[in-house]
């Protein structure tokens, strides 16, 4: 499975701050600057999960006060999507703010403040994985310890962008050995095993996007067709992507992976 | 993501056994709670203008630190300073918020102006003005920042846990606690370092894991004791009391509560909560008349209303079981005064179940029958579990005329000595203080 490098897109009336994101994203980000919300629908159904989307909550209320519905529209469709909202905060502006949260905006962007190259890159890197680390947040048990979930932490971060064990490790400042001691100390599946089951859940996450077909998920996800994400799916669900989208991908696929970890927890699985 | 610690080993005077030169890693901690983005439980808890500059300004402070120092002059836009400042300055917060809100807004004009420590000093004040008014997000959200800006210092660390674990978010404190450990043990901070293990215990002790709490517990101790760090050791000591109790071990808790007195001396703010938990402590065992005094010395050190009602209803119970009408009769009413003013409050259902039960010693049927109905009541009203458990327990007792009370366990007259002299010693040292003023 292989994730080529992050889309960008931008939905933004600023052509100053516009082309500031394209400057910046010479390097790390594939930019695509997108003239409406259906021109950005359609760019996102087809990038994969590591794909970040900057937009105008303002663009195009046709007069309406608060935050534009089709960006609403794009969030119900595609959840796991990382939208950031770039605008001008001001204190009229409370209640829209926190309406952005509730819609499931994953960071805002304050224009003539924190809207500087170094600012948006520095901002970009941290919400890296945002939407699966939240959902992973809500299905973990209580009782998980924090060591383990630091690790699942960052190895959402590292899935999301296409990373390896590797760079789990170095996100975590560890070497690739002792982050093996860390994960066995923390009760997890070795890192490579441990990175398949996110990029399962990763995909799942997808799956569970009305806006995805199968097909766009597996591409999404690295995969030349669907017949390699359905491989994986059977491998370690028992399932096929249609079956598990039909009966909540994410939630199935969770349950199974804390299945796993409640074996490794109970000394069930042994070694790597 | 905290950056790595690049405190490196002092050079050995002797070559080292090992070849290899093992480097601690700091665990990282968990940055996120449950909210969408970074700060966004700040405009939940504080509305308006005010909210609003919380909010930026704690995005600020993390930005900054999570930026290379070299590279912070390009972080924020020209102009963002004035505006800022002017945005505080018509926001008409407290004069104490005011002043460390304009402290931290410097670093949007020159990044350098503050260094982390100065920096984390201000994110802490806020902190501290959020937590005094119960916003306790927005208080971890700056002690979060703090932390960020002062990344080896343990003690910030260790109250980020603090609020953290204050909010019930229990992972996201252990990973605090753990960096605080690390930090301190590289810091030499073992005033933190032994508090840390101290939190993690408390955490472990309050998910059921009661082994894993008394070896978190046993490891706080030991480094109290070897840095002769009195305060922590006598917090250690107590919490182990706590769990001793919890897990029936008799003579132990009285070892402990020893202890725990010996460490904090008699002038220890938290002496009446231990004088508090010893005293329950062997009430429950049917010593009443040893915790009786207790109690009764405790009066003049509460400070908070929720805690008196809890008190008296002690005395009520313990004064009940030693047969004093007077006294029982006289902490009846001014419990009843507390609890029944038609609002169902924490602890009042605990409060009325201690009143059945001193009731109950002293026969008076009617009344305890009548305390614990209205205590069921109560619990079934704030859905408390375990108040309801005891209040229909009592009732069911009253109910049939039998005693609610235990006796002491025979074969335990040999420690009798040591706890009377150190319940004296409680009640001493709390009329001591509370004439002190």
């Amino acid at each position: 499975m292989k994730i080529g490098a992050r889309p960008l897109v931008v939905l933004h009336w600023d052509e100053e701050f516009r082309e500031r994101i394209r400057r910046i994203s010479e390097r790390d980000y594939v930019f695509q600057a997108v003239p409406d919300w259906e021109s950005l629908r359609e760019a996102v159904r087809e990038s994969p999960p590591s794909a970040l989307v900057v937009v105008d909550p303002y663009s195009d209320t046709n007069g309406r006060s608060g935050p534009s519905p089709a960006l609403r529209s794009l969030l119900v469709e595609f959840p796991s999507c990382a939208v950031f909202a770039a605008f001008d905060v001001t204190p009229d502006r409370f209640d829209d703010l926190r309406t952005l949260g509730k819609w499931g905006v994953v960071e805002v962007v304050s224009l003539e403040h924190d809207d500087t190259q170094l600012a948006l890159l520095q901002r970009f890197r941290q919400s890296q994985g945002r939407p699966l680390r939240a959902l992973l947040e809500q299905v973990l048990p209580a009782d998980t310890p924090g060591r383990a979930r630091a690790i699942l932490d960052a190895a959402a971060e590292v899935v999301a962008v296409g990373g390896h064990g590797r760079d789990l490790a170095k996100s975590l400042y560890l070497s690739r050995r002792t982050l093996l001691r860390w994960c066995e100390r923390a009760e997890l599946p070795p890192p490579r095993k441990l990175l398949a089951w996110m990029r399962i859940l990763l995909a799942a996450e997808l799956l569970d996007d009305p806006g995805r077909t199968v097909l766009s998920v597996a591409h999404a996800c690295g995969y030349s067709s669907d017949s390699g994400l359905r491989r994986v799916t059977q491998k370690f669900l028992g399932t096929s992507p249609t079956t598990l989208r039909e009966k909540g991908a994410f939630s199935r696929a969770s349950q199974a992976f804390l299945k796993v970890l409640a074996k490794y927890r109970k000394g069930q699985v042994i070694g790597v | 993501m905290i950056s790595r610690n690049p405190h490196t080993r002092k050079p050995r005077l002797s070559p080292p056994v090992r070849r290899t030169r093992r480097r601690w890693r700091v665990p990282p901690a968990i940055t996120h709670g449950d909210e969408a983005f970074e700060g966004a439980a700040i405009l939940d808890e504080v509305q308006g203008r005010l909210g609003l500059v919380l909010w930026q300004s704690v995005r600020d402070v993390s930005l900054w630190a999570s930026a290379p120092e070299d590279r912070r002059t390009e972080l924020f836009a020209a102009g963002a300073e004035e505006r800022r400042r002017s945005f505080i300055r018509a926001g008409a917060a407290e004069p104490a918020l005011e002043s460390a809100l304009l402290e931290v807004s410097e670093l949007l004009g020159n990044p350098h102006a503050l260094n982390g420590e100065l920096t984390a000093r201000a994110c802490l004040q806020v902190a501290q003005w959020a937590d005094d008014r119960g916003s306790t997000a927005t208080a971890l959200a700056f002690a979060q920042s703090a932390a960020f800006a002062a990344p080896f210092d343990a003690a910030t660390a260790y109250t980020v846990a603090r609020l953290a674990r204050r909010r019930a978010e229990h992972a996201r404190a252990e990973s605090w606690f753990r960096r605080t450990v690390a930090l301190a043990r590289q810091t030499g901070d073992w005033n933190a370092y032994s508090l840390a293990f101290l939190g993690l215990g408390n955490l472990y002790m309050q998910r059921g894991n009661y082994p894993a709490a008394r070896r978190f517990y046993v490891r706080a101790l030991r480094a109290a004791r070897r840095h002769a760090l009195h305060s922590a050791a006598g917090m250690t000591y107590h919490d182990l009391f706590v769990l001793a109790t919890l897990t029936g071990r008799v003579d132990e808790a009285e070892r402990f509560a020893r202890g725990a007195y010996d460490e904090y001396g008699s002038d220890h703010p938290r002496l009446p909560a231990l004088a508090h938990d010893v005293g329950f402590f062997w009430m429950e065992q049917g010593y009443h008349a040893r915790a009786l005094p207790i109690f009764r010395a405790l009066l003049p050190h509460l400070t908070r209303s929720a805690e008196r009602p809890v008190v008296l209803a002690n005395i009520a119970r313990a004064a009940g079981a030693v047969g004093d009408r007077a006294l029982f009769d006289d902490a009846w009413i001014q419990v009843r005064e507390g609890v029944d003013d038609g609002e169902a409050r924490e602890g009042a259902a605990e409060a009325l179940v201690e009143l059945a039960r001193g009731a109950a010693s002293l026969a008076d049927w009617e009344r305890a029958e009548a305390a614990a109905a209205r205590a069921l009541e109560v619990a079934v009203e704030r859905g408390e579990a375990k108040a309801r458990l005891s209040a229909e327990t009592v009732l069911e007792s009253v109910r049939g005329r039998t005693a609610t009370e235990a006796s002491p366990a025979p074969g335990r007259e040999a420690a009798a000595d040591e706890a009377d002299a150190l319940a004296a010693e409680l009640v001493r040292s709390l009329s001591q203080a509370s004439a002190a003023g």
